[in-house]
């Protein structure tokens, strides 16, 4: 009687002769029970197909994930068609899919070729990725790949298993069986099949699956039944260190060569394979290669010419450990072949890459053992790196240079640096305003389209609008048309902020163009229309602010250019030059208007304190409460009008009409108080206003408290640091929120309500939920000054910790010090305290940020140095500040120029008066090293009696003992 | 996306012998039609007078081609083979990463080389798993013999199963990309050079982690060359810095580095020189942006240029191989308008490369058909389909050098503005992008208009 098998024979001898008609007769041919045994297995398959998960073939269980592609389950349909009757059917199952089974890969050969290039394609079946390989295998070896059309065939027989593997690489998230598991059941045929490719399956199965201990025990037992030669194996294993793999693949592989436990005559024959290493990429290779190294080149027959030469490529390295590895090798063999002396010399002077002192020294004494004076190769190949070579160290290798060399070397002179101010208001930074509706069409469009505008374009186009709405050129209308038609047609949504406030505001100037409309209630109601709800429902106090400045804009632009903005920024990065802002203010003073509240506050908070002499004596001649108040900000009185007496309240109840009297606050008090604050804050970002405090603020008394920055904070915060495993270091504005502010202030409609919550619009994060928003626009929107923008980016990406995870974090700290870099804003004391700590942060692109906003600031002598030094002490005081963050910054702070070095000299002193007495941060060996390099390069002698508190810890350390020393 | 099947007669692969290695990289077969590839040419076959180098630069090239930073989602595959160019003198090997944003050329100067140039031509050359193993293996004194294509190959039996089959799904973007950044290598300036020890520390401080979205600047300070995320005046803006790990390797051996940027910021080029090879980096602007959607070349692409023109240049290039633009006006006394049009037009042929050092152009002929990345530019499509209807276009104003033209849009009507070098359209491409990825449709179909 005919076995499964022997069916399945025939049927492959009939398929081979490609006769369909063949096939299906022999089908129907099938004996009784083989066809009862089809019935049983379709009707299990029907159920399967309704979402079975395990489907029962007669004794035997199948259990199948379920994969609801049909494709799929015909392909298991035909699988069990061919295997359910059989009783020998366990000899079949070359896996516990039928998917894979012969007898289903024999089918779909047959009748669904195509699905086997989705197989191996990874749209289905994919988590059997080594099965499909073996079949593609399996067809090449038995002739069926012949049956394939030629497109099919050449997708089939990639010998590269790597290309197909890659493939599915790309599709992530794809849960896979290891493959490994699938391995150990490979029948011996189909281990010689895929000998060949073995070990690049295995490579890129680890690339999938990560590190699999199993590995090693399979390929060590094949090794042992004589499947796989040793030699053949290592051989592998060293290929795969010069592949592009990932950080922890490539460790499997060192692992898995040490699993190997090779012998030390294994090893020496395989010393050139060890060398080879050396020019690895990867480091970590490169690491594991040295240490073999120095263990075989004690041997007698390690060829030392061969390494000599290989060198060169990590004594460049990045790890000063390699360096000083590498040599140590080369002054080995130095020792051992004296005909290589001239060229380990050589070779020796590419550690002086370095910047390390020690590893110079290293080389010094390399050269001084073996070197040749006057050696020219020698003095050649050295005054390359000589420009490299500590100052301090120099003149020890000076013999070594030869005459003519030594002499071009003293005539270089260093250039010294100057430090320069950059001024905030230079024409260089000037906004140039728009001149013409064509340019204003075309920007609107570039606004319009661009998700993250610029502010300065915002502003220039709604500026623009206002100047130019009383002269329309000849055809305008037609030409803003497309745009309109554009803006119609985008569906306004919540992620579209910005999109849609200029959305609306073109739209609204196109309908004023064209209806030239005489009364502003219609404006406004238009504007209202247009101003898209639905971009704001979860930020309904940003929407009011946002709005008010719409409408003020609007407000000027229907008066056709009669008056002028106040709050339009004159020069880049949002900066008002004050002359301008007093010229404005004139020109609403001689036509008897007054200006809109709004524009005037935020036109105060954005003026350039930088140089106000010219400001001041054209603001002598405007008189009451505003004189006053631009006598603040210009810096000429710290008086304040506010006392128990004054009776002025900062009520939020009260309502007033846009065009109120400006010109005395009689009848004002609140705006006056507004006013006044905002004043007092640009003048005085970062203090206390102690005459607010005898106001009467009601719900706002914390309005008065600015700039307190009190390491109260940090020490609060220190007990974190064992409880929950991380550091935390808040800077937080102490006291400065209102608590549950949308409690306190429903979302006001009236101006002067808005203008406060303008002061506060940072104080709750439930004001600021404005993922979506232009920041930068907004970011210009608010008064220039660190305090602010620090308020600002720990509303919108959560507090400010240095906290060693926290992504958000990662995203404030670096939009803060962008920001104040991009806005030229000037630091003070929680400035300083900010980049302090930044310079501690785990993300290396914020540190790097800080070590730009140092020099940004030493360029300009603008830094408080004292003051920096001492919150970097403090911080490496309290355990916050890693020295090992810290200390590449200011080292590379130190290397722009003399002027710079001086500077972090003087810090570095500081920074080390503020370290414990009891205890030794870590790190400090690296931070005294880098003052002791300092003070030998800007020849400053540093006094070791300002550490004399320290001193008597640190002399304990045996490390630092020797280092003090060498201050003397 | 068409898909492209390499054929190799075997795969490249490095043997050892007594006398040293024996590099054979395996050049891609000119068709599948088996008479054919019995004819396929071997480019090179001599010494390689600095292996170890040539290796390193080698697998540099082989990970900028495997290399992808930004996937897009409508390509999952990706080319691993870079392509080989023999100009009797020296061999270029161009790749260009999956992502279409890096680009990377090695070329092997004649110093670097020590045998024969049995052909010319461009061709694929089989970059394998073991065959990166085995570059990575060569140490320094090391004698390789190269030879690219076989050059035994008539003795070989072929057949079936002799053949290595690769078949590739090929992006029309990976192809038009190619094409695309020799427009860029044109126009770059050289900005800066740096000593070895200058590209040692500079190389070191690459900022690490992969989609870094922050621009970074490379700056001086205190006389040394810095990535910064702060510009500063004069400063090269380069987006995706993290890229450049891809040189690290190599560029420990580099002797002199310029790095070259184009005034738009668009494109940074770093080159490595050695002493007998130079490899060149070009970086897109930014790690999703591809060269393949910049438009750069698309208004030379679209100049009515005579087939005649074209076929003479072609010619011309093909028997000097390399030419500087500027001269070849002089010399055939032609206008500088003109032989910039045919050198763009087949550049973006895929039949010219650009040569930052001698500032000329080499023949080299794409080894895919090139005729129908043309057509498929959406953009020329665009253009084509305006200029088929003659109410699309309408001219309003054409004085003083302002030309201003009404052009059909999707539902609207858009305003272009032509004057002196700058054009301007009121459409959504050209406001989002100003013109840096190239002009918009309607701006190139005015143009063409007029030009008609």
């Amino acid at each position: 009687m005919k076995n499964v098998k022997d069916y399945l024979e025939e049927f492959d001898k009939i398929a081979l002769r490609e006769n369909n008609e063949e096939a299906i007769d022999f089908l129907k041919i099938l004996p009784k029970e083989v066809k009862q045994g089809f019935r049983k297995g379709l009707l299990k398959l029907d159920e399967f197909a309704n979402g079975y998960e395990t489907v029962e073939v007669e004794k035997n269980s199948f259990h199948y994930k379920a994969h609801r592609t049909y494709e799929y389950r015909e392909i298991l349909l035909l699988g069990a068609i061919a295997t359910c009757t059989a009783k020998e059917m366990n000899k079949f199952q070359s896996g516990r899919s039928s998917l894979f089974n012969p007898a289903s890969e024999l089918m779909i050969a047959y009748f669904k070729p195509t699905w086997l290039t989705k197989v191996i394609n990874g749209e289905i079946g994919r988590w059997w990725g080594i099965r499909s390989f073996l079949a593609v295998k399996r067809y090449e070896k038995k002739g069926y790949i012949n049956r394939f059309e030629p497109e099919v065939r050449a997708d089939l027989l990639r010998n590269e298993p790597a290309l197909w593997l890659d493939k599915i690489q790309v599709s992530k998230n794809r849960t896979r069986h290891k493959l490994s598991t699938r391995y150990n059941e490979l029948s011996k045929e189909e281990f010689n099949w895929i000998k060949a490719d073995l070990f690049l399956l295995f490579e890129y199965d680890l690339v999938f699956n990560g590190n699999d201990g199993a590995w090693k025990t399979i390929f060590k037992d094949w090794c042992e039944q004589g499947k796989i030669k040793r030699s053949q194996l290592i051989t592998w294993t060293f290929d795969t260190f010069h592949r592009p793999f990932n950080r922890r693949t490539a460790s499997f592989f060192r692992d898995f060569l040490d699993s190997l436990e090779l012998s030390t005559d294994e090893k020496l024959a395989l010393q050139d394979r060890y060398i080879e290493m050396l020019s690895n990429a990867n480091p970590h290779h490169v690491s594991y290669a040295l240490k073999e190294i120095k263990k075989l080149e004690k041997l007698a027959n390690f060829n030392n010419e061969n390494l000599v030469e290989n060198l060169e490529p990590i004594l460049v390295s990045d790890s000063k450990g390699t360096v000083k590895n590498a040599l140590m090798l080369l002054e080995r063999t130095a020792k051992k072949k004296k005909e290589l002396l001239p060229e380990i010399c050589t070779t020796a002077l590419l550690g002086l890459v370095s910047e390390d002192s020690d590893i110079q020294k290293r080389v010094l004494a390399i050269l001084e053992k073996f070197g040749t004076k006057g050696d020219e190769t020698l003095s050649d190949e050295l005054m390359i790196y000589f420009e490299n070579i500590h100052p301090s160290l120099q003149p020890n290798f000076q013999p070594f240079l030869g005459e003519s060399h030594a002499a071009t070397n003293t005539e270089s002179e260093s250039e010294v640096f100057q430090a320069e101010k950059i001024s905030i208001l230079s024409t260089e930074f000037r906004i140039k305003p728009i001149e013409n509706w064509e340019d204003w069409i075309y920007l609107a469009g570039a606004v319009y389209e661009n998700k993250t505008p610029k502010s300065v374009e915002v502003e220039r186009l709604f500026e623009g609008a206002v100047r130019l709405y009383g002269m329309p050129s000849e055809d305008v209308l037609g030409r803003m048309k497309p745009l309109i038609q554009r803006i119609k047609k985008t569906r306004n949504n919540y992620w579209s902020q910005p999109q849609t406030i200029i959305g609306a505001f073109i739209k609204v100037i196109y309908w004023m163009l064209e209806t030239q409309p005489k009364q502003w209630t219609l404006v406004k109601q238009k504007a209202t229309n247009q101003f898209h709800d639905q971009s704001f429902r979860e930020n309904p106090i940003m929407k009011r602010l946002v709005y008010r400045r719409f409408l003020m804009y609007l407000k000027l632009v229907f008066k056709k250019g009669n008056l002028p903005v106040l709050s339009a920024p004159t020069h880049y990065h949002a900066w008002i030059d004050p002359v301008i802002f007093i010229e404005k203010l004139q020109q609403y003073f001689n036509k008897n208007q007054t200006p809109i509240i709004l524009d005037l506050a935020h036109a105060l908070a954005k003026l350039s304190l930088k140089d106000t002499k010219k400001a001041h004596e054209q603001a002598q001649k405007i008189g009451g409460k505003l004189g006053e108040i631009i006598q603040v900000v210009l810096g000429n009185s710290e008086k304040s009008p506010f006392d128990k007496s004054s009776n002025l309240t900062i009520s939020t109840q009260e309502k007033v009409d846009i065009d109120w009297v400006l010109t005395d606050f009689s009848d004002q008090p609140r705006a006056a108080a507004i006013l006044y604050l905002n004043a007092f804050r640009t003048r005085f970002p970062d203090k206390n206003m102690t005459n607010f405090k005898a106001f009467d603020y009601e719900n706002d008394f914390n309005t008065a408290k600015v700039g307190r920055y009190l390491w109260d904070s940090i020490q609060k915060k220190e007990h974190y640091k064992d409880s929950e495993g991380k550091v935390y270091l808040t800077i937080t504005r102490n006291n400065f929120f209102v608590k549950t502010a949308t409690e306190n202030f429903p979302p006001p409609e009236d101006e002067l309500s808005i203008l406060f919550l303008y002061q506060h619009l940072w104080v709750d994060k439930t004001l600021f939920s404005i993922d979506t928003f232009n920041l930068e626009w907004l970011i210009s929107l608010l008064p220039n000054n660190t305090e602010t923008i620090f308020s600002f980016y720990n509303q919108q990406f959560g507090r400010l910790n240095s906290d060693y995870d926290d992504v958000e974090t990662n995203k404030a700290s670096r939009a803060i010090l962008q920001t104040i870099i991009d806005f030229n804003i000037p630091l003070q004391e929680m400035g300083m305290l900010f980049l302090a700590c930044a310079t501690t942060y785990a993300d290396k692109v914020s540190r790097g940020m800080a070590t730009e906003v140092l020099i940004h600031l030493l360029n300009q002598n603008a830094l408080n140095l004292p003051l920096f030094s001492e919150n970097i002490g403090k911080l490496a005081n309290k355990g916050y500040g890693r020295l090992q963050r810290i200390v590449p910054c200011l080292q590379q702070a130190s290397e722009v120029s003399s002027f710079h070095a001086r500077a972090i000299q003087m810090a570095i002193i500081s920074i080390l008066q503020e370290f414990p007495t009891d205890r030794l941060p870590r790190n400090t060996k690296k931070l005294l090293e880098l003052l002791l390099n300092l003070s030998l390069t800007n020849k400053q002698v540093v006094d070791l009696l300002l550490f004399e508190k320290q001193m008597a810890f640190w002399r304990k350390n045996t490390g630092l003992k020797k280092l003090l020393k060498q201050f003397k | 996306m068409s898909t492209l099947t390499y054929q190799y007669q075997a795969p490249s692969s490095i043997k050892t012998t007594t006398s040293g290695r024996e590099m054979q990289l395996s050049a891609c077969l000119p068709s599948t039609n088996k008479e054919q590839t019995q004819n396929s040419p071997c480019f090179f076959w001599g010494k390689l007078t600095d292996p170890f180098l040539t290796a390193k630069c080698l697998l540099t090239l082989s990970n900028i081609v495997a290399a992808r930073y930004y996937i897009h989602p409508n390509a999952s595959h990706f080319l691993k083979d870079p392509i080989v160019t023999a100009d009797g003198k020296q061999l270029r090997f161009e790749g260009f990463s999956s992502c279409c944003g890096i680009y990377g050329r090695l070329d092997v100067l004649p110093n670097g080389l020590d045998g024969e140039f049995l052909a010319t031509g461009t061709t694929n050359v089989d970059f394998n798993a073991p065959m990166q193993s085995a570059l990575g293996g060569i140490r320094k004194s090391e004698q390789v013999v190269m030879s690219v294509g076989s050059k035994e190959i008539s003795l070989q039996k072929l057949g079936d199963d002799k053949v290595v089959e690769k078949k590739v799904p090929l992006p029309i973007r990976w192809i038009k990309g190619l094409s695309a950044v020799q427009f860029y290598l044109s126009e770059v300036e050289e900005k800066c050079k740096f000593t070895r020890i200058q590209i040692i520390k500079l190389f070191a401080r690459i900022p690490k982690g992969r989609n870094l979205k922050a621009d970074y600047y490379l700056t001086y300070k205190g006389g040394q060359p810095r990535f910064s995320p702060i510009k500063t005046k004069g400063a090269i803006c380069i987006g995706g810095v993290e890229r450049l790990q891809l040189l690290k390797d190599v560029s420990r051996y580099a002797k002199k580095m310029s790095v070259f940027a184009d005034e738009a910021e668009q494109v940074t080029v770093w080159q490595l020189e050695f002493d007998k090879m130079r490899f060149t980096l070009a970086l897109s602007r930014e790690t999703w942006r591809g060269f393949s959607g910049e438009g750069k070349g698309l208004e030379a692409l679209q100049a009515d240029i005579d087939d005649d023109w074209l076929v003479k240049m072609k010619q011309y290039c093909k028997v000097n191989q390399s030419f500087n633009s500027t001269l070849l006006a002089i010399e055939e006394n032609m206008e500088f308008s003109t032989v910039d049009q045919l050198t763009a037009k087949l550049a973006a042929m895929g039949l010219l490369g650009f040569d930052l050092v001698e500032n000329a152009f080499f023949y080299r002929e794409l080894p895919f058909k090139m005729d129908r990345i043309q057509k498929l530019n959406p953009r020329l499509k665009g253009v084509e389909k305006l200029l088929a209807d003659p109410k699309s276009i309408e001219i309003l104003n054409q004085k003083d050098g302002l030309i201003e033209a009404k052009v059909k849009g999707t539902d609207v009507w858009h305003r272009v503005q032509l004057q002196d070098e700058t054009a301007r359209c009121t459409c959504p491409w050209y406001s989002k992008h100003q013109g840096e990825r190239g002009y918009c449709k309607h701006i190139l179909a005015t143009k063409k208009y007029i030009a008609q």
